[in-house]
Formats: C-alpha cells, structure tokens, sequence
C-alpha cells in the first residue's frame, strides 16, 4: 500500500491550470463525491458537441484510472511494485512528480498520455487528502462514475 | 501568422495543433483534448509548407516528418491541452497573441479558421476559412463550472477539431475549435449523433490559455515533461 502523507492540496493544485484548479479545490470543499467529479472531467471534453476527430475519447477513462490509483495505494499489487519503491523519494522532491509519476504508470497501464490523466489524478489524491487513506480506497472501490446527460 | 500542424495519435492523423509558444527551446502546441483519449503516442506533423499558409502546398504527400510530444497541461472542462515538443525549435517562430477576455471578440466579428480540415483520413492540407462569430456561448457543466466559448459560422469536419480560430483583423488567437453542434437530448448511434449541425461550429475561448501555459511551465521546469 502506497502512502499519501506528504503531499499537500496547494501542491497538488500548483500544476494545474489555475482556475482549473481552484474548480477542482470549491468541489474538494464542498465535499463532492469522488465519481460525481471524476465523470465530470471525463465527460467535459465531448460534452454538447460532435466530435471532429476521431472520437478517441472515452468516459469509460475514469473507472479505469479509479481502479488503477487502487491497485498502487491500496494494495501490494506487483504491478505497481517498482513506483511503489520510489514513492517515498518522489513525494520529497515534490508532489507534482509524485503525479506524474503515478500517472505515468497509469496511462503505461490503460494506453492514455500521463498528462490527460494527471487532473483526475490529482482529484483522486485531494480526496485522499480529505477522507484518509482508508476512505480513498473504500472510495476507490465504490461503483462506476453517475450517468451525466448526454451529448 | 499563426502557425497550425497536424497532430497524430497512434500514428492516425486526428486534427490540428497551434504553435503557442517555446519553452526550454522546444515548441509549445495548444489542441483539443478529446483528440488525445487513447493515446500514448503522440506527434505534431510538419508538412513541407511549415504552417506557412503563403506557401503552396504539394499533395499528395508520400511521408511527412513529424516530432514527438507529450502533454504538458490539460484543462478537462475548457477541453484543452499544451504539448511540448522532444525536438529543439529553430529560428524565431511566430508566437499568436491570445484572446485577453472571453468577450474579446463580439458577435459578428470576422473570424478565419486555421486547420487540417480531413486529417483523419490522410489530408495535410491545411485552409483557411472566413468565417463570423454567430453566439457567444456558456457552456454549464455543473454548478459552478463555465466554460466560454465562441460559437462560429464556419462548417466543420473530421479533422477540425484543434484548429485555430484567429481575429482577421488582428491575427489574435480567440479560439481552439472543438466540434459541431450536437445538443444533448439528440438521438445517437452509437457515439455518432444523428442531429449534428455541422455549420454550428463550436470553439473554446482561448483566454484560458494564458493559465494553460503558465501550468505547463511549471511542469515543464519540475523536469516533468
């Protein structure tokens, strides 16, 4: 099991977008549920629109960045093993690296750049924060993201 | 000039990306985030007109080089990201000015699109369309989150999204292009909405990249890119 102490909501929110940011902190605050939030920043992207790509995007993302950060920082999974041995040291030099890194190993696990992953990340470690660490995972472990309105 | 490539996912053309700005040596592209949902592997595209729309543009084109990239910075409600390209930029490119204030641009100012209109299906033309602001928009995605956007005269297509939406007067960068029209309740086939409009194009306001930059060199400084 990986361990969030170290890691402060200032830092967390200081490589985010500042607004952004601040949106992710009123929500945080407010005490919003962890899948409330985590389907709005997976749904947002394509909300209202037709999308002018290939379409690439899918709200499926967030169940499965939930049960990926779960694996790393509630149980011993060895898939997880080697960032799990240089957690410690990240979260000392900072805790944007500590985000990278874990959304790193993430996006390695689903396919997905780190970067479209480190804002639900980031989320998922301020409501670890918040709730504690038994919390998150009990949080982690709970069912898949709400239905948004579609479009 | 605003200079606009295509961008890759998985080795796929997907859309476009706008050169936004140099940071440790190596270019800045702003685009659409929903293009990068998959995908490990992404690459800015260099045609051989360099984004220079004064340049003809040879087609077809056999192989076209391209630089790797990584996400810097993304903003999930403004559907925004900043990628930083691996490869050093040479010479001084030309940086756009970004829109100051969501209100920057009124309804009924003249707009031009910038972009790779049929990316996903090989096209490395790039065009440039005229176009007008037709509504300024809020999109409402929960209590207290609103996204501005510019709502354009402009037909889009496969391949629009990440392109540029610049004053054509002023050469600011007001927007990045997100899609069609798609209301929520339409029916759907799939993920396709069968009630899309393509000529009510849809763009988020660029003043949030100013914020968006400012993350992403935090990022970049922390040795994280």
């Amino acid at each position: 099991m990986s361990d969030i102490t170290g890691i402060t909501r200032d830092a967390l929110v200081a490589t985010l977008p500042l607004t952004f940011g601040q949106r992710l902190l009123a929500f945080d605050s407010a005490s919003t549920d962890i899948n409330v939030v985590g389907a709005l920043l997976v749904a947002s992207p394509t909300s209202s629109i037709a999308l002018k790509g290939p379409g690439r995007w899918t709200t499926a993302l967030w169940d499965g960045v939930k049960a990926e950060a779960r694996k790393f920082l509630c149980t011993e999974s060895e898939e997880y093993a080697d960032l799990r041995s240089e957690w410690a040291g990240l979260k000392e030099k900072g805790s944007g690296l500590a985000v990278s890194a874990l959304s790193g190993a993430i996006g390695a696990k689903l396919g997905v750049a780190a970067g479209v992953l480190s804002p639900m990340v980031i989320w998922i470690l301020l409501v670890g924060l918040r709730v504690g660490k038994n919390g998150l995972c009990t949080a982690l472990s709970s069912g898949s993201a709400p239905t948004l309105p579609s479009g | 000039m605003t200079i606009v490539l295509p961008l890759a996912t998985n080795e796929r053309l997907v859309g476009s990306a706008i050169l936004v700005g140099v940071e440790a040596n190596r270019p800045l592209f702003a685009t659409a985030l929903h293009l990068l949902g998959d995908s490990k592997d992404i690459r800015v595209a260099i045609p051989p007109h360099g984004g220079n729309l004064g340049q003809p543009q040879p087609y077809p084109l056999p192989q076209v080089s391209a630089t790797a990239a990584t996400v810097v910075a993304a903003d999930p409600f403004s559907d925004i990201a900043i990628l930083h390209g691996t490869e050093t930029v040479g010479g001084n490119p030309t940086i756009p000015k970004f829109a100051a204030s969501p209100r920057s641009l009124g309804v009924g100012s003249e707009i031009v699109v910038l972009g790779y209109p049929f990316a996903p299906i090989g096209s490395f033309l790039e065009t440039w369309t005229p176009g007008w602001v037709t509504a300024l928009a809020i999109r409402r995605l929960a209590p207290g989150v609103e996204v501005d956007e510019l709502v354009l005269s402009n037909v889009s297509h496969p391949g629009s999204s990440g392109s540029a939406v610049v004053g054509k007067a002023d050469g600011v960068l007001y927007g990045i292009l997100r899609g069609a029209l798609a209301p929520p309740e339409v029916l759907k086939i799939g993920d396709i909405p069968i009630a899309t409009d393509t000529s009510v194009t849809f763009a988020s306001s660029a003043h949030v990249l100013t914020e968006l930059m400012a993350s992403a060199k935090v990022r970049i400084a922390e040795g994280s890119s």
